[in-house]
């Protein structure tokens, strides 16, 4: 049924018309007509102004599809951000990175007054985690810890990461060595995640909790100096105390040893003896205990002199039969001549691309 | 300066006489108000904030050169109004809304319609005499808290109610103390009505909004609603 009406008024969706019968109603707002113009139009379509049937499916689809995107926004960015693993690195001032899933860092938390000078001088947020530790390298170097002869790497990480495994046990094995500062460096890493939050209660970063732990284990006082004030011989027993109770990788003069019982050790095992006529007695690769344990890596020797003398890099068998054994164990070669028999070598570059997995560079 | 005084609309009408000096002063003091204007319309179809702002500033000045204070609409309600009528046209001249049911499109027939496609033609204030009268009616309506598009749809539509609607309404527009009574005190005068039409405080107050538009729609200059009302009426008894 057509009728006649009046636009009084016309806004971007609908115009309100003054209909013959004397009814104000609403329309939709056809493209040509302005205010004050009669017109003859459907009462069917008029009587009731259908924009919200329209829009209304419309509009719950549009915003369901926009939750739905910024569900999977937020909660990306939540798991990208989630604490995935922390390193800290302590000298005296001591540093602690976070790192998300990516190995990035995602907060940087300096331990004590030093480092937070320190840190405020560079970006560390965005980096990866070895590209955050040289520059924290650099920079000690550059403000007066250039004489620092041990550096500290610790890592809270999930047990089954064996490529940030793998990239700590190159740092170990590479230490820190430049024109002006040539320093050992100490990793240790654990799967603990409790330790962070004790290491925060004692307010230590998780390397100093870790030589904590240590020292107090090895019946030595704890000092926070310890790690550059420690003698010799004090040193020798924490750093035995380390190796007992984490996975440790330390140069020049000590091989990575795995003796964490619990831990799954799907990395790399590697040996780098630096000294060219260094004897090198007991480059272990250790298989895990954990009787369920599998080891899917291949293991690395890395004889850098021919005149090494290479005894006994054995392979543990693990302790329970039941495990399952993938790969290649270190070889043992049978003179100083021996064929290379790994199948990766440590980059001698810690941030060097790894891997036999291809997992990432 | 309060942006409705009437100082303000005095200043108005001395820029409207070509006083740069004035009117850059009334834009540089109305920036803010300008700028609220601009939010509140860039968000629907027009994205760019500076282009809209732009717009704004053009119905602004339309506003300033129209602005008749005689009207005895406040230069910021008509000011507001220009704004929006000018941003809708915008926006069917360049058809940044979409046109949403081509159904509703095929059954409204424009009588006397041009059928050029000249794209002013979508301009729905295009007419500015017929938009002042429109704005005046809407500011009436405001005075009550209402508008056009608040009351479409809320007519009675029993022929009976509609009949003392209409009745109600022209008395109403009819006597000019009772009509700038009511706007005066924003409210209509339902005991003066009952008595002078014979209709029940009760059937009155049910329908004011309805018999306050008529009113208001009647004692307008657009002359073909009075002869919608005189046929309906006719029809009616």
């Amino acid at each position: 049924m057509k009728e006649q009406g009046i636009v009084l008024s016309v806004n971007d969706h609908s115009a309100v018309i003054f209909t013959k019968t004397c009814q104000l109603i609403e329309i939709v707002a056809p493209p040509n007509i302005s205010v004050g113009q009669e017109i003859v139009y459907s009462k069917d379509n008029s009587a009731h102004f259908d924009k919200p049937r329209i829009k209304t499916p419309l509009l719950v689809a549009t915003m369901a599809l926009a939750a739905l995107f910024i569900g999977i926004f937020m909660s990306q960015s939540i798991f990208n951000n989630r604490t995935y693993a922390i390193i800290s690195v302590d000298i005296n001032p001591s540093v602690q990175f976070l790192l998300n899933k990516d190995l990035v860092i995602t907060e940087v938390k300096a331990m004590n007054s030093d480092a937070a000078k320190l840190i405020s001088e560079e970006v560390y947020r965005g980096l990866t985690w070895q590209n955050g530790v040289d520059q924290w390298f650099d920079v000690l170097e550059n403000h007066g810890y250039e004489s620092s002869e041990r550096i500290l790497v610790a890592a809270v990480l999930p047990n089954d990461d064996a490529e940030l495994k793998y990239q700590l046990a190159a740092l170990g094995e590479s230490g820190y060595e430049s024109e002006a500062m040539k320093a050992q460096v100490l990793v240790v890493y654990s799967d603990d995640f409790d330790l962070p939050e004790k290491a925060a209660n004692s307010n230590l970063s998780i390397g100093m909790q870790i030589l904590k732990n240590s020292s107090e284990s090895s019946g030595i006082e704890w000092d926070p100096s310890v790690l550059k004030n420690a003698d010799s011989q004090d040193w020798l027993l924490i750093t035995e105390a380390l190796e007992r109770d984490y996975n440790v990788s330390v140069n020049p003069s000590r091989s990575s040893v795995t003796s964490n019982s619990n831990a799954t050790q799907t990395s790399p095992q590697t040996t780098a003896p630096s000294n060219s006529n260094a004897t090198q007695t007991s480059p272990q690769a250790t298989a895990p205990s954990n009787s369920n344990a599998t080891q899917t890596s291949p293991q690395a020797t890395e004889p850098s002199n021919s005149n090494a003398t290479q005894t006994s890099p054995q392979a543990t068998e693990p302790s329970n039969s039941n495990a399952t054994q993938t790969s290649p164990q270190a070889t043992e070669p049978s003179n100083s001549n021996a064929t290379q028999t790994t199948q990766k070598e440590i980059p001698s570059n810690p941030n060097a691309t790894k891997n036999s997995n291809g997992n990432k560079g | 300066m309060p942006l409705s005084s009437p100082v303000c609309d005095s200043l108005v009408v001395e820029a409207k006489k070509g006083d740069a000096f004035l009117r850059q002063r009334l834009v540089t003091e109305w920036t803010s108000w300008l700028h609220k204007q601009a939010r509140k319309c860039s968000h629907n179809g027009i994205s760019d904030f500076d282009e809209t702002y732009r717009l704004v500033l053009s119905a602004f000045h339309s506003a300033v050169d129209r602005y008749d204070p005689e009207s005895g609409i406040p230069f910021e309600f008509y000011a507001a109004q220009i704004i929006r009528n000018h941003l809708t046209d915008w926006r069917r001249l360049h058809q940044t809304t979409p046109v949403e049911n081509n159904q509703t499109q095929s059954n409204i027939t424009l009588i006397n319609a041009q059928t050029s496609d000249d794209p002013r033609q979508r301009l729905a204030y295009g007419d500015k005499n017929m938009q002042d009268s429109i704005i005046k009616i809407e500011y009436q309506l405001s005075l009550f808290n209402t508008s056009l598009a608040k009351l479409a749809n809320h007519f009675p539509k029993k022929p009976d109610d509609m009949q003392k609607c209409i009745k109600l309404a022209k008395a109403l527009g009819s006597s000019e103390t009772l009509f700038n009574q009511s706007l005066l005190e924003r409210k209509l005068p339902i005991q003066s009505l009952s008595e002078i039409c014979n209709v029940p405080t009760v059937s009155i107050k049910r329908h004011r909004y309805c018999v306050l538009c008529l009113a208001i729609l009647l004692s307008s200059n657009l002359l073909l609603i009075r002869s919608y009302v005189e046929i309906m009426e006719r029809e009616l008894s």
